[in-house]
């Protein structure tokens, strides 16, 4: 987006969305995270009108499965109906504002209200109130008028997604050239993925944004905050000081309407596939040896028939294992080829629930190819929540860093003066013959692709809705 | 669609004769679960994972809030965590013998409170089956508040030259969103 764009909507305390999201120099006044007015902004902006991630369909495999999921500070059911069909409605009941699913999963052919016994089919439809022959809805509304809030919804590789702006742009020109690379991941065999379990689910005192933000990208906390993984000799390291910087600071950063993907060499980026000398590999070979988390030999072939040429020789050289789907959706491909064959490693997406200013949830799926053997299956999920999520060893030592920040951003003198700097500028540059679009910047990580992230913000924030 | 019931680690013989409270097997099983929550308080985790069979299964399953009406749709068990010997040993290395594990640098402050212990033997010689109760303040930086969390331990252990060694242990957590940030802390 242009930068001579101004901002068109002010706080009530007269600052402006260039006052916070200073694009000259690159800066985020420390107040996005603490004022209450911009948070409802965002839950009207991101979160009401925005793309939100729900879920994935394999949670709710039966006619009549639900999850309870949130869009924002809003409960929604996620269910699907005897068709097969899921559909996405608000759980809050027409009648006076109770919640009507009261799970966080189930399964149940009509939702029936606990305080008054109104009742709501899983596409959300009014099926009637108890008294049918009192009317007990009333004569004003009509029964059609009754049902659950309905949310738009899109399948993307199984993935559930909703947004309550129904005139928006498709999910499709959401992910614009994000799509290329994403469908690397998630669409890229017959049957597609499915969960290992519900999401892992933990609550942390911090604006969302604290997490929001490293969806766009930040290779380079990982040489600080996540030190273990070359202290560990997990991460590829060339020097003799097992402390040198880790190889895969060094890849391709995309980013395309905020979204954003990290395609790094795997043998530059972990110990395990370095030792397997992939540089005299040939593409067919690569493909077996360095496949992608559980695509086990028999999925290659379907990789062929589901991907380009293009994307196939990424995928086995530098394929995303990074990245994020503006604006709270962050996504994590570890890769774990084992020496006998057996490709393990973990396929994990995480996303930041906003629960206010100084709270939020931190969620995370699992993932396999759902034609992965069994056996792969219940290593994967081993390896899964040994490295990722609530426990995970990488992981761990992000979630406990954030409160930190919310916190700074409630002082005085930290909200008035103080900003998150982007400063450090790759620039744009892409490698001959690079087959994918968007705004592709190679070389060492910098920031980027997460400032990338911030003018996402700006943009879906500089709108108003009535 | 795979449906994997991880309740319980694997298939454990039954228990069979309830161990007396007061008794001598009784109180070393009380003795142990009491040196345990010390050890894992002062962070003396080496010493700790003396106390495991080397078959050690280790786990926490996702709790979900679900109707006594409705069924949960059909999907493998998650785990918060899901451990053998090998991953606590990374685990232990990890908080214990480096100075960059953030998550417990600086260290958190706990209080393992391990209550309502009562135990079995099995059909298994020499393995005892003991479920106790826990409830585990963690406390860190200057907060003045507590993360807490509470729930059951399911444990199987194995009497090895007259020594308890921890075989089987499955967490039942009180909590489907957990008050903490991350699990850093052994449970
Ligand atoms: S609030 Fe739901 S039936 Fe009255
Ligand atoms: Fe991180």
């Amino acid at each position: 987006m242009d930068i001579a764009t101004k901002s068109i909507r002010s706080l009530p305390n007269g600052k402006t969305l260039d006052d916070l999201i200073m694009r000259e120099t690159r800066e985020v006044s420390l107040a996005v995270m603490n004022d209450e007015e911009l948070y409802q902004w965002e839950l009207e902006n991101l979160f009401g009108m925005g793309w939100n991630l729900l879920g994935h369909e394999s949670e709710i495999p039966d006619a009549n499965d639900y999850v309870v999921r949130p869009m924002g500070e809003d409960l929604v059911i996620v269910a699907r109906d005897r068709q097969g069909q899921i559909h996405v409605s608000l759980n809050v009941c027409p009648h006076r504002g109770m919640r009507v699913a009261l799970g966080e999963e189930g399964n149940a052919p009509a939702h029936k209200c606990i305080y008054h016994g109104w009742a709501f089919r899983p596409n959300g439809d009014f099926i009637g109130a108890p008294v049918e022959k009192e009317q007990m809805h009333g004569g004003l509304c009509s029964k059609a008028e009754l049902g659950l809030k309905k949310a738009r919804i899109e399948l993307y590789g199984g993935l559930i997604f909703a947004t309550w702006n129904h005139d928006g742009p498709s999910f499709e020109e959401y992910l614009g050239d994000a799509k290329f690379y994403f469908d690397m991941l998630w669409k890229r065999t017959d049957n597609g993925l499915e969960v290992l379990g519900a999401p892992q689910k933990v609550s942390i005192d911090c604006n969302w944004k604290c997490s929001g933000e490293q969806s766009g990208g930040d290779g380079f906390h990982t040489l600080s905050l996540h030190r273990w993984l070359i202290e560990a000799g997990l991460f590829r390291s060339d020097g003799d000081d097992p402390t040198d910087l880790a190889p895969a600071m060094y890849g391709i950063n995309v980013s395309a309407n905020g979204h954003n993907a990290r395609c790094i060499p795997i043998e530059g980026t972990f110990d395990i596939a370095k030792k397997m000398d992939a540089s005299k590999m040939s593409l067919e070979d690569r493909l077996y040896k360095l496949a992608p988390p559980g695509i086990h030999k028999e999925l290659v072939p379907q990789l062929q028939k589901h991907l380009s040429q293009e994307q196939i020789e990424l995928l086995v050289k530098s394929p995303p294992q990074v990245g994020g789907i503006f604006p709270n959706l962050n996504f994590l491909f570890v890769y774990a080829p084992q020496p006998d064959g057996e490709v393990l490693g973990a396929m994990a997406i995480h996303i930041i629930v906003p629960k206010g200013p100084h709270r939020s949830e931190f969620w995370t799926w699992m993932f396999t190819e759902k034609d992965t053997p069994e056996e792969t299956k219940e290593k994967m999920l081993r390896n899964a929540v040994q490295q990722v999520g609530t426990s995970g060893l990488i992981e761990q030592d992000d979630t406990d860093t954030w409160p930190h920040i919310s916190l700074a951003s409630r002082g005085y003198k930290g909200r008035k003066d103080m900003t998150l700097k982007y400063q450090a500028i790759l620039g744009e540059s892409k490698p001959e013959g690079w087959p994918g679009g968007g705004k592709v910047f190679a070389g060492f990580s910098k920031d980027d692709t997460q400032w990338e992230w911030w003018e996402a913000y700006y943009a879906a924030m500089n709108k108003t809705y009535d | 669609m795979t449906n994997l019931a991880v309740e319980k680690p694997d298939n454990l013989a039954p228990h069979t004769d309830r161990i007396p409270v007061g008794s001598p097997l009784y109180n070393q099983i009380v003795e142990h679960l009491y040196d345990e929550a010390a050890l894992l308080d002062t962070l003396d985790l080496r010493t700790w994972q003396k106390s495991f069979t080397e078959d050690i299964l280790y786990q926490a399953p996702v709790q979900i809030t679900g109707r006594k009406s409705e069924r949960l749709p059909k999907k493998r068990q998650m785990m918060h965590l899901f451990e053998n010997y090998f991953s606590m040993e990374m685990r232990i290395h990890k908080v214990h013998d480096t100075a960059v594990c953030w998550a417990e640098e600086p260290r958190s402050r706990t209080r393992r409170l391990i209550t309502n212990i009562r135990a079995w033997k099995t059909e298994t010689e020499n393995e005892l089956s003991v479920v106790s109760y826990f409830l585990i303040p963690r406390n860190r930086f200057e907060s003045n508040e507590y993360q807490i969390l509470s729930g059951e331990r399911q444990d199987r252990f194995r009497l090895i030259d007259g020594e308890l060694k921890l075989a089987r242990r499955n967490i039942i957590l009180d909590m489907s969103v957990l008050s903490m940030p991350n699990l850093a802390i052994f449970l």
